[in-house]
Order: structure tokens, then sequence, then C-alpha cells
């Protein structure tokens, strides 16, 4: 990936203003499934505050593949502190809200069960290794990424993404 | 690529796809940002002489409510909040308390800090929204109030410093922040409804929110809130019923129903086995009965008609024990009720102090202790000196200062 920083710091002027509302409408909804994903109880809460730092850092913002490799990080860095205080007060693990009233066909009720399901396993695992199964089979991020939005280094990354995979592994096992 | 691999991938995705995003996003981010600006706008301001702070024009934040939301009714029962302005921003919302109601929707408070445009050393404000919402989170509705600061927030008497009682359309709810010598923060219930300790949740300028929702359908009410520092110390402790009013809870008179629970009851210890007494406190949600059964089946009931805010509530102080006419002195008995944040009580007559622990009355969060004296004609002289947990003084107060009214 190419990464152009610009040093200089100047308020963001209408183009920028104009990028930043590109971003939003482009990675906002995508944003808050990643933290829903991670098991955030309020995902657009987090969306919300990672695009408002983002908008404090003019520099980033000026570069899109960094103000989405910004913005990643800090969603996965605000959902670890937000499970992290949840662990005190929530009683049963919370998953993403799933739309119950629309009618389905067979099949899209076999999916919703079977998504459910492995949602709850997720939520079982610790956050580092929600985060690498997340970010490789939903965001289909590169090892590299995967490293940069976890603040870990790649060779963690493997390693995370294979316990991760036999971690859930054995928590789907273990719900049959 | 395994078969587990390739269902994380099915699933995440049927998940996601699952995840709903509210419309008004793109103004919600735009309050969000220019809250955030103001805000540093007034830690810039701070740091700058006061003479060049004066000079500097703070730029007035005007936003709209967010489109499809609708504007809190006026709360009814809390004359410190009021709908929350047009030119607030909201920042740091937390969600503070969850319940499912029978209709199958999900009743969420939120709380949050608000800054105003009133100018950079204007207090910020609390905001409360309750959002109902089908669990899909596809249809719903919020109401929403903010209220200022408490009367001597800055003070080291106040440690609750917002507290906002609101209605929505299932029932009320109780929010406020805490300061950062609040460790815990309880709220009892009324009946027999107990304790809970409230979660604290991190805002913005060491204000700590919380928020409890009160469905119109739960038979027990919030009735006491009591912030305690990190030895156990009561910071703080608030009557919600002397600051809501009386309509704030379903009123029980202890004084006149016939069906109330189980009363506390104690032997009178007397030394004359003949002229022992049943010494029996029953409480109503403001009020108290205490029944003074004798050994030959005479009984007196005493009223204490009002309690009061205090840690010490009220107070019943004279004779417990019928006497002949012989007698050359009667003994007493001092009944003080206490507020839940007492751990006990010291009973001081005459030179004479003795330690109580208090004892729960059922079916009301309210205690009370039973205290044998040595002459009912000094009753009101006795001095009933209340503790918290940590050993330290909440109240002291004679009988006489205590004592609303007898039978």
């Amino acid at each position: 990936m190419t990464r152009t920083t610009l040093a200089a710091v100047e308020p963001p002027g209408q183009r920028a203003e104009e990028g930043y509302a590109e971003l939003f409408a482009a990675h906002f909804p995508r944003m808050v499934r990643l933290a829903a994903l991670l098991g955030a109880d309020d995902p657009e809460d987090i969306a919300q505050e990672a695009f408002v730092r983002l908008h404090g850092r003019n520099a980033t913002l000026r570069d899109p593949d960094a103000a989405i490799a910004y913005l990643r990080a800090t969603v996965v860095n605000l959902s670890r502190s937000r499970l992290r205080h949840l662990k005190v007060v929530r009683r049963h693990a919370e998953v993403p809200q799933f739309n119950e009233d629309v009618a389905s066909a067979e099949h899209d009720v076999v999916r919703r069960e079977s998504a459910r399901e492995l949602v709850a396993a997720l939520g079982q695992l610790s956050a580092r290794h929600r985060e690498a199964l997340v970010l490789r089979y939903w965001m289909d991020l590169t090892e590299w990424e995967m490293a940069e939005a976890m603040g870990v280094s790649k060779g963690t990354v493997k390693s995370h993404v294979s316990r991760a995979l036999d971690a859930l592994s054995a928590q789907l096992e273990g719900t049959r | 690529m395994s078969d587990l691999e390739t269902r994380l991938r099915n699933d995440l995705k049927a998940a996601a796809d699952d995840v709903t995003i509210h419309g008004d996003a793109w103004q919600q981010n735009q309050h969000r940002i220019r809250a955030a600006s103001v805000r540093r706008r007034t830690r810039l301001l701070s740091v700058r002489s006061a003479a060049a702070a004066a000079a500097i024009a703070v730029i007035a934040v005007a936003i709209s409510l967010p489109a499809g939301q609708t504007e809190s009714p006026q709360p009814a029962k809390s004359p410190s909040v009021t709908p929350s302005p047009t030119s607030t921003s909201f920042v740091t919302r937390v969600k503070a308390d969850e319940r499912s109601l029978p209709s199958g929707r999900v009743a969420s408070l939120y709380v949050s800090l608000s800054y105003s445009d009133d100018g950079p050393q204007a207090a910020p404000r609390m905001c409360d929204e309750t959002s109902i919402a089908t669990v899909d989170n596809r249809t719903g509705e919020a109401s929403r109030g903010c209220g200022s600061p408490e009367r001597g927030a800055d003070s080291t008497a106040v440690a609750i410093d917002y507290l906002n009682a609101s209605d929505w359309a299932g029932g009320r709810s109780l929010s406020g922040g805490v300061d950062e010598r609040v460790s815990s923060l309880t709220v009892y219930y009324s009946g027999a409804g107990g304790a809970r300790t409230l979660q604290l949740h991190d805002l913005a300028d060491a204000v700590r929110g919380f928020g409890v929702l009160d469905p119109d359908d739960n038979d027990v009410k919030p009735q006491r809130l009591v912030a305690r520092g990190d030895q156990g110390e009561v910071l703080q402790a608030i009557d919600l019923v002397d600051r809501f009013g009386d309509d704030w809870l379903p009123q029980h008179d202890a004084c006149t129903d016939d069906l109330l629970p189980d009363g506390h009851v104690a032997v009178y210890p007397s030394r004359d086995k003949a002229k022992t007494a049943d010494v029996a406190v029953w409480l109503g949600t403001t009020n108290a009965r205490v029944s003074i059964r004798y050994s030959f089946d005479d009984v007196v009931e005493i009223c204490i008609e009002r309690l009061k805010p205090g840690a010490i509530a009220g107070a019943y102080g004279g004779a417990a024990v019928a006497v002949s006419a012989s007698s050359a002195v009667q003994p007493g008995v001092v009944v003080p009720v206490l507020a839940p944040e007492v751990a006990s009580v010291t009973v001081e007559d005459q030179g004479r102090t003795r330690r109580w622990a208090t004892s729960a009355v059922e079916g009301s969060p309210w205690q009370v202790v039973i205290a044998p004296i040595d002459a009912s004609d000094r009753a009101a002289e006795v001095t009933v000196t209340a503790f918290d947990e940590a050993g330290n003084e909440l109240q002291r107060a004679t009988v006489e200062e205590l004592v609303t009214s007898g039978s």
C-alpha cells in the first residue's frame, strides 16, 4: 500500500470537507458493522467517535488509504475498550441484533440461525481472536493491514488467526 | 479454504447485513464535530489570560435536533429538567440502562453531557434520552431532556452533580452524573424492591453518568439514591420523594392501612416479665407506625406522620412498658427510623452511650433500632447519632428534635 502523509497541518478546507463527507458516506456503514461484529453494544456510537477523531486529523484526512486504515484501527481499539468495560456489567453476551419480523424464505431462516450461532461463538473468544477473524474473513484485509488495525506485528496476526480458528471450532463444537 | 473458513465468510456477511444503521448518522456526526470543536476552543480559552479570553468570541453552535426524532415531552416531576434546546450538541453518549418491555420492544436509556453556546465558562448540561425500539431497531420513538447541574454541585457536600427525572412512553427514568469521588451509587427501591448498584459511565469533565429506567408496570420504584466513596463513606444521599414530590411513589400509609406487610417486631426487655411488651414498627412510604402491645393485651399505637429526608428519618421516644402506680421510674424506649445508608446508631442517655446495629424492616428500604432507656420521661433528651459503614457520623439529633408527633 502506498501511503503519503503530508507534514503540513492546515485547517481542512472545502476540498477536505468534501473528502470527509465522501469518506463518511462510503465507509460509515462498514465501520458500524465492524464494531457490531467485534461485539460492541453501541456500534454506531463507536463508528461516530472514530469519524470525529479522524476529522480532527487533517493530515490523515488528505490520504484516503491512510484515513480508512486509521478508521479501522480506531474502531478496533474503541470496540476493545468498550468490551473491557462491558465485561463488568454484562450479564449475558449480546450479539448484533437480527431482523426477526421480515418474512424469510427457508434458506434465509437457516442462514440467519447459522449466523446467529457463529456470532454467539465469536462472542466467547478473546477480543484479539475475534478481531483477527472479523478483519480477515469479513473485511478481507491483508495480514499487513490487519497488523496495522490491531496494533500488532504481521507474525502475530498469523498466530492470532490460527488460534482463533481453533478456538472458534471448539466453541461451535461445544454448542452442539 | 476449510469449511469453517467458508462458513465464517458467509455467516459474518449475513450478520453484518443485519446490522441496522440509522438514517440520521450524518447529522449526528456533524453535531459531534461541532461539539468537539467547541470543547477544543473551551480548553484553549482556559489557558489564556482572562483579558485575552474575554476578547475572544466563542463561536456559537447552532444545531437542530436530528430529523425524525421527537422533542422530549416536558418531564412532569423534575423541575430542573427542560427540553433540550436546539443549540445543544450531544457528546459522549453512553447507554446507561436497557429493559425489555412486555410489548416485546426494548427501552434504552442513554445519558450524555452537552455543551451549549452559553460561553466557555458555562457548565455542561446532562441529557437523557430514552428510545423504545423494536428488537431489530427498525422502528422506534425517542424522548429526550436535559438538566442543569445541581445547586452547589461544586461544593464537597454535593457528589451527585446532576439528577434528572424524565417521562417516556412506558414509564419514568432517573439519570444524572456523579463527581470523581464517588465509587458506588446505589438506588434503594420502595417496598421489597431491595437495592441496585448503578453502573457509572465515564463522560467528559470528570463526570460519570448513570441512569435507571423505571417502567410503569414495575411494582417497586426508586426511592433513595446514595453515593459512597471508596471507603464506603456516604458522600451524599437523596430522598427522591423529598426531591420530586409525593407523587414520585405510590403512597402506602402505615398509620391507616390495615393490610401491611409484616412489621419489625422486638420484645421489649423488661426486668419484670409480667410487664413485657412487644414493640413493632411498620413502615409506610413516608410515615411509620410504632405499636406497643403490652403483656396484658393493651395496645398503644404511635404514628410518626412524616419521615424526613435525612439519615434519621424520624423517631419515637417514650414509654414502652406499663408500670404500676407504685413504680417510681417508668422505663422507656427510643425507636429511631433510619435511612438505608445508616449502618449503626448510638443512643446517648444521661452520659451513657450504647451502640446499636440497625435492623431492616421487611417490605421497606427503611431500618429501625429499638433501644430501651431507663426513664421514659427523659426520652426527649436522648441523643441519637447515625453512622455509615465507614464509621462516619451522618446525623446527630435529640429525640425531641426528631419527633414529629405522637398518636
